[in-house]
Order: C-alpha cells, then sequence, then structure tokens
C-alpha cells in the first residue's frame, strides 16, 4: 500500500500543506521547525484514524505528556480549538479524510448567589464575548475512507475518561512511527515475529555488512537478543554498538510493516555517516522486497548523499524541502536526478 | 564528504557554462565597473534541465531580482537553446524572455539569455572571442598553421575537433604572459572587451545587472 499525496490543514504549526508525488522512499528536509515531523504525525494519525489513542501518542513521542483534555490544543493550529485539523491522503488511489473536533462538555449548575448577582465567576463560560466557550472534554475523530459519505467517529477523553472506537470499521493499514527515542523499543517483540516467521536470515545478511562475522541471531530469556559471532558464546547485541541496534531495529520495523508504512524520524541519528549507506541500502532492499513505503525526515547531507547513491537511479526516490516563510508552509519537490544533482553540484538540499 | 554550502547568495544571479566561461564573464564585468553578481557554473542545456531546479531550490529565490543565463548554442540555432532554457523557467514559474537577449521585466524580477556567440548562429564564447581577434594579423599564421593541419589528419579525426576551441588556444599560445584557457585570458587582458563584437553580451550585462 502506497500513500501518493497528503493534504494538511490545521495540524500543530502548519495551516495548509500539499504534498503530491510520493515514491517508496520519501525524504523530507527542512530548516528546524519547518514542520517535517508535523507531515510524519498527520500520516501517523490518518493512517489510524480509527485509534483516537493516536493523537496522544504523538504527543508523548514529543515529551509533551497531556494532563487534560484541554492539551489537546496542541495539535490545533495556534493552539485554537476553533481551527480542527484535516488531513486527507490518497492510499492506492483511495481517498482516506479524518478530521478532528474537539468534544464539549455541556455545563449545568445551580444558579449561585455570585451568578444571581450578575457576577462572572466561572471563567470558562467566559461570557464577556458574544459566545459562550465550552470547555473541552476530549477529542472527536471523524473519518471516511473511500466512500465519503460514510462517515465513522473515534472519541478520546482523558478526564472522564472515554475511549469509544467504531464497530463496523475495520483498519487494515500498518503504520510505525520511528523516532530517535523509540528506535530501539520493541525490538525484541518485533525480533521474535521475524524469527517466528523464519525471516531471521533477511536482518543477518544486513547485519553482516557491518558485522561479517554474524551467523545468527537468537531471542534469550526477557527479551535479551544475542548474536552469533563465530565465539564460544553468544553475544548480547546491547554490548554491539548503538548504530547496529537501529539499524536492526529499523529493518525489524520495516519487516513488521510489510504492505504497510514505516515513519523515521531523524533518520540520521545514532550513525556514523559511513554507516549511512549501509542503513539506505538495507532499507531499499527490504522496503521493495516487504512492500513498504518509507518516509523519513533528515538535518544530514550525508544522509541524503547516502540515499543517493545507495539508489543508484534505479529505485525512485523523493526529496521534499520543507519550508516556511511568513507562517506559511511549502514543499519543494525534488526527483531522483534532481537529488543525485543537487549532490554532485553541492547545492544545499537540505 | 563535505558539508554542502552552495545556495543562492545574491539578488542577482547568472548562471554560466563553466569554468571558463564564468572567468571570462567576470572579466567582462569588472571591466564594465560593475559589482560582480553571484556566477554559477551549470554545464551546458542538457544539465540545465537538470541543475537549474536544485540550485533555485538552494535557498531563497524570492529575493533575486536580476536572473541571466549565458549559454552556447553549440550545432544548434540560438533560439533551440533559448527554448530549452525557458521551458524550465515554466516550470517554475519564472518569467520566460521572449527570445535571446532580450530580457523579460516584472515587478519582482528581470530575466534574460544570451546565447553565445551573438544570439543567433550555432557556436560558443570561443566563436565570439575569435570575431574579437579577425584584425590581429597573427590570425593568418593561425590560417595556415589550421590549413595544414587539415591536410594532415583524416576527415574523420578533423570532424572530431572543436575547431573555435583549437583555434582560440593556439592563438592564446602565442601571448605573453602565457594563457591557457579563456578564463586566465580575459583575466590577463588578452581580449579587447571594446571590440563591437562584444557590444551585444555587454549590453545584455549592464542591462540586467544594472
Amino acid at each position: 500500500m502506497q500513500y501518493s499525496d497528503i493534504r494538511i490543514e490545521q495540524f500543530r504549526s502548519i495551516e495548509r500543506l500539499d504534498l503530491e508525488d510520493f515514491s517508496r522512499i520519501n525524504l523530507f528536509t527542512g530548516k528546524n521547525n519547518c514542520g517535517k515531523t508535523t507531515i510524519l504525525e498527520a500520516l501517523f494519525i490518518l493512517s489510524g484514524m480509527s485509534n483516537p489513542q493516536l493523537p496522544v501518542t504523538i504527543n508523548n513521542l514529543r515529551d509533551l505528556v497531556l494532563t487534560s483534555d484541554d492539551d489537546f490544543r496542541y495539535i490545533f493550529y495556534n493552539l485554537d480549538f476553533a481551527n480542527e485539523p484535516y488531513i486527507e491522503a490518497s492510499l492506492d488511489k483511495v481517498k482516506r479524510t479524518l478530521r478532528i473536533k474537539p468534544s464539549h462538555s455541556s455545563v449545568t449548575a445551580n444558579l449561585s448567589p455570585e451568578i444571581e448577582q450578575k457576577k462572572i465567576i466561572d471563567q470558562s463560560l467566559n461570557v464577556s464575548t458574544s459566545n459562550i466557550k465550552m470547555p473541552v472534554n476530549g477529542l472527536i475523530l471523524e473519518f471516511t475512507n473511500k466512500n465519503p459519505q460514510q462517515k465513522y467517529t473515534s472519541v478520546l477523553s482523558l478526564t472522564q475518561p472515554r475511549f469509544v472506537i467504531p464497530n463496523d470499521y475495520t483498519e487494515t493499514l500498518h503504520c510505525a512511527f520511528q523516532t530517535p527515542q523509540n528506535t530501539v523499543l520493541g525490538l525484541d517483540k518485533r525480533l521474535e515475529n521475524i524469527i517466528v516467521d523464519k525471516k531471521v536470515n533477511d536482518i543477518i545478511e544486513i547485519i553482516r555488512e557491518i558485522e561479517p562475522q554474524v551467523s545468527d541471531i537468537r531471542m534469550g530469556a526477557n527479551g535479551m537478543i544475542y548474536l552469533d559471532i563465530g565465539i564460544q558464546k553468544l553475544i548480547p547485541l546491547n554490548i554491539l554498538g548503538d548504530g547496529i541496534r537501529r539499524i536492526l531495529s529499523l529493518i525489524a520495523a520495516a519487516i513488521d510493516m510489510k504492505n504497510g508504512i514505516l515513519l523515521i524520524d531523524e533518520i540520521e541519528n545514532g550513525f556514523h555517516f559511513s554507516s549511512l549507506k549501509v542503513l539506505w541500502k538495507a532499507l531499499l532492499k527490504t522496503s521493495k522486497a516487504y512492500d513498504v513505503q518509507i518516509f523519513a525526515t533528515t538535518h544530514s547531507y550525508e544522509c541524503i548523499a547516502a540515499l543517493s547513491e545507495e539508489s543508484k537511479g534505479e529505485e525512485d526516490i523523493r526529496l521534499y524541502r520543507i519550508e516556511k516563510k511568513n507562517g506559511h508552509h511549502k514543499a519543494l519537490t525534488y526527483s531522483s536526478e534532481m537529488v543525485r544533482s543537487g549532490i554532485e553540484n553541492r547545492f544545499e538540499v537540505r | 564528504m563535505g558539508v554542502a554550502n552552495k545556495t543562492i547568495e545574491n539578488s542577482k544571479i547568472l548562471i554560466v557554462e563553466g569554468k571558463d566561461e564564468a572567468g571570462f564573464i567576470a572579466a567582462l564585468i569588472r571591466h564594465l565597473g560593475l559589482s560582480l553578481p553571484q556566477i554559477v557554473q551549470i554545464d551546458g542545456k542538457d544539465k540545465f534541465k537538470r541543475d537549474f531546479l536544485p540550485f533555485w531550490y538552494s535557498g531563497d529565490n524570492s529575493n533575486v531580482n536580476s536572473l541571466g543565463v549565458v549559454m552556447d548554442a553549440e550545432k544548434n540555432q540560438a533560439a533551440s537553446t533559448h527554448k530549452s532554457i525557458c521551458s524550465v523557467f515554466e516550470k517554475l514559474g519564472i518569467p520566460k524572455p521572449s527570445s535571446p537577449g532580450v530580457l523579460v521585466t516584472t515587478e519582482k524580477i528581470k530575466v534574460g539569455t544570451f546565447i553565445m556567440p551573438d544570439n543567433e548562429s550555432a557556436g560558443m564564447l570561443e566563436s565570439l572571442c575569435l570575431a574579437s581577434i579577425t584584425s590581429d594579423p597573427v590570425i593568418d599564421c593561425l590560417n595556415k598553421y589550421f590549413d595544414c593541419f587539415m591536410t594532415m589528419r583524416s576527415a574523420e579525426e578533423v570532424v572530431k575537433i572543436n575547431m573555435p576551441k583549437s583555434r582560440l588556444l593556439a592563438y592564446l599560445a602565442t601571448k605573453s604572459p602565457y594563457a591557457n584557457s579563456i578564463d586566465i585570458a580575459a583575466q590577463k587582458g588578452h581580449f579587447n572587451f571594446e571590440n563591437e563584437v562584444f557590444n551585444p553580451l555587454k549590453s545584455f550585462i549592464i542591462d540586467l545587472l544594472s
């Protein structure tokens, strides 16, 4: 399954952004705070649009802990609940849409002596304006898939607490969101699945590019992962470098997302530039073999150069340079050939 | 691997074909007493199609108020090269000049192409430079040398020779101080920029950069 485009409206800092002509491998570049991660988040919640937990997840991935329903405003443009986020995209030519709305509670109260005396004491009622601002007590995710007339609704409330998913919709799309903080989390479970599916040789072949002595990967107790490097004992993966763990994690995630979507924030994080070619070689191979569409962000010129070199003109790639000017976002789209030209001529592409 | 550092750095941009053209044009601009624009090398009209966009996207292009492209016609007529460049401009929403040597001016930007040697004929920068030295008596010697050369080589070999380039380099080989490229020759003052053959190019540059 592959996305071909996306429209993002009123989501986090993005008022509106259209991205078109996605390929299997898509890289987002641009200055800090230009909205690269927000695009991944939009793809993530759209891919799991029936799951009302995802708005919480994307905030947690930014180390934003939501303590009340009012904190949901973090995903609304300008932090204003009136700006309802809207995301639409085409997945294998089938349009899916998602609108996120605040859910308001009704306010009932006995008349207090203060109100009787015409004193405003409840700030949440804010009757100094013409509209009464009702407190937000959760989110409503209204979405469509294929049939625009068939609307489904999911609901999440932190304070009540409430979690409602539609019982007549089943999501078939797999999507994982890997950040520098969570990359290696869940590796044990994913690896276990890969071993059970007898696909471990696919991973060993890739790991040998970095550690040629590796002949086997085994699972131990408590989720420990061991490598056989030809000595008397298996060695725990954790004593090898961070880079090998990260590559293993990303490849395992790609395999786990078979026929789905893999989102990787700051893909270069934790890698020496010499390992970036190995990483891309592995991701290009895995994404093709398992039909996984990859969206990644980077600030690294070496990372872009490594992808350009490893794709060798055989794999069609896209680079989107995200720019934010006067509060407006736009994407500059590079084809594979233009990425190669940018690298060869040393033009700035980040 | 180093860090990419080429980006849009100036509000006035001149795209040229290579190092020789960059050095020649820079010397001409200095001769005219104008400030140097950002001179960017893109090697030929075919590469222009591929390379201009990454350059145009490499920085904030909204501040660019002059954009000129100086390319060789090579074996084509100038109009063909001009059209090829304009097709790239069109895709990027850059105003298209109507013909080579003519600037299109909008509120935001002036855009033009100059197709060597004269906005009409096939040829290249070397052809223009050769046209500027026709009155030099040493040209007779050059002609004799090349006439002799032609009789010594087969037609197949001769056709592979870039004759304007070879003739110009042979001419420059007789100059002192020695200059083994147009770039260096221009910087050492071996071309008379006051020769009228340079007038169309000078007018184009003055209009573009002023």
